[in-house]
C-alpha cells in the first residue's frame, strides 16, 4: 500500500500550514491583524440581523412585522456578514490548520456552526412552511420559539469559543 | 510600563484591576461579554439606519422600527458600559495612551450624540415608503460613525 492511503486529516491541515498563503499571511504584521477586524466586522452584521430575526421568532422583538417580510428584508444583509465571515475565516484557519486542528475551541466552534446550520435547516423545513399561518402573530408557535432560543445560544456559543481559539493559541491578540 | 498619568496609574492600581489581571479567565470573559453587547447594540443601528436609508422594512414606519428596536439596545449598551470600564481599568497602562482608544472614545460621544440628537428626530417624521433625503443622510452619517467605533475600538487591541 502507498503511503496515500495513511495522509491524515492532520497532516492534510500541517501541510495547508506550511503552503505559501498560508505562510505569506502568517509572517506578515498587516494580513493577520487585518482578517481579524474583517472577519468581526462580518460578525456585527450577521449576528446583529441574526439576533433580531431571533428575537422576533421568540416574540420578543419586532413584533408588529410580519415574520416573512422581515426574513426577507433581513436575510441578504445576514448572508453578506456570514459571506464576508467565511472567507475571512478561511483564510485565518489556512495559515494555522496544523495548530487548529487539535485546538478544543476551534473544534467546539465549528461544531456549534455545524448545529446552527441544523437548526436553521429545520426550522425550515418544518414550522416556517405554514408561516402564513402566524406571519403577523406577536406571539409564534412553540416550535419557531425553540428555533430562535437555539440559535441565539448557538451564536453566543460561536462567538465565545471564537474568542477563546485567539487567548489558547496565544496570538497576543 | 507605568505611564505619566495618574489617573491610568489609579486606575491601574485598583484592587479590582489587579483581580481581573490576576487570573486567566476574567479577561476573555469580559471581552466576549464586550462583543455580544457590541452585536445588540450594532445589530439595532444597522437596522435603524438602513430603514432610514431607505433599503430595508420600507412599508413599516420609521418610529415603529427605532420604537422596537431600542428595546433591545438599551440591555445591549448596559453590558457595553458594564464590560467597557472594567476592561479599560485592567489595561489602564496600555489603553491610556493608545490613539486607537482615545479615537475610539471621541467618535463613541459623537455617535451617541448623533443618535439621539438626529436620528431618533428623523426616524420619528420618516413615514410608510420611501425615505426622504434626510433619512438618507442621517442613516449614512450614523451607520459610518458607529462603523468607525468598531474599527477603532478592536484596533486597540489588533495593532
Amino acid at each position: 500500500m502507498s503511503d496515500y492511503s495513511r495522509v491524515s486529516l492532520l497532516q492534510i491541515a500541517q501541510e495547508i500550514e506550511s503552503s505559501h498563503i498560508g505562510t505569506a499571511i502568517r509572517e506578515s504584521m498587516w494580513a493577520f491583524p487585518l482578517l481579524i477586524l474583517v472577519h468581526l466586522l462580518g460578525l456585527t452584521v450577521a449576528a446583529g440581523t441574526i439576533v433580531y430575526w431571533d428575537l422576533r421568532l421568540l416574540g420578543l422583538g419586532l413584533r408588529r412585522s410580519a415574520v416573512s417580510e422581515l426574513g426577507r428584508q433581513l436575510l441578504p444583509w445576514t448572508w453578506g456578514g456570514f459571506s464576508v465571515m467565511f472567507i475571512s475565516g478561511s483564510l485565518l484557519a489556512w495559515c494555522e490548520a496544523g495548530r487548529l486542528y487539535s485546538n478544543f475551541f476551534f473544534r467546539m466552534k465549528m461544531l456549534l456552526l455545524l448545529l446552527a446550520g441544523v437548526n436553521v435547516l429545520i426550522f425550515h423545513l418544518t414550522v416556517y412552511r405554514s408561516v402564513s399561518a402566524w406571519d403577523r402573530a406577536p406571539i409564534t408557535p412553540l416550535r419557531a420559539r425553540i428555533a430562535g432560543g437555539l440559535s441565539l445560544a448557538l451564536w453566543f456559543g460561536i462567538i465565545a469559543a471564537g474568542r477563546a481559539i485567539g487567548y489558547s493559541l496565544d496570538y497576543g491578540v | 510600563m507605568p505611564t505619566d498619568s495618574p489617573f491610568a496609574e489609579w486606575c491601574w492600581n485598583l484592587p479590582l484591576s489587579v483581580a481581573i489581571r490576576n487570573a486567566s479567565w476574567p479577561f476573555p470573559v469580559l471581552e466576549i461579554l464586550h462583543i455580544a453587547g457590541l452585536v445588540l447594540v450594532f445589530g439595532t443601528v444597522l437596522i435603524v439606519d438602513l430603514r432610514l436609508l431607505g433599503r430595508i422594512l420600507r412599508s413599516e414606519p420609521g418610529w415603529q422600527v427605532s420604537g422596537d428596536l431600542m428595546r433591545w439596545a438599551w440591555p445591549g449598551f448596559a453590558v457595553q458600559i458594564l464590560t467597557g470600564p472594567l476592561l479599560f481599568i485592567a489595561n489602564s497602562r496600555k489603553f491610556y495612551d493608545s490613539g486607537f482608544f482615545r479615537t475610539k472614545i471621541v467618535l463613541l460621544a459623537l455617535a451617541i450624540a448623533f443618535h439621539f440628537v438626529i436620528v431618533r428626530r428623523v426616524s420619528a417624521s420618516v413615514g410608510a415608503g420611501v425615505s426622504p433625503w434626510r433619512g438618507r443622510l442621517a442613516g449614512s452619517v450614523s451607520l459610518a460613525l458607529w462603523a468607525a467605533v468598531i474599527v477603532s475600538g478592536l484596533s486597540i487591541e489588533l495593532f
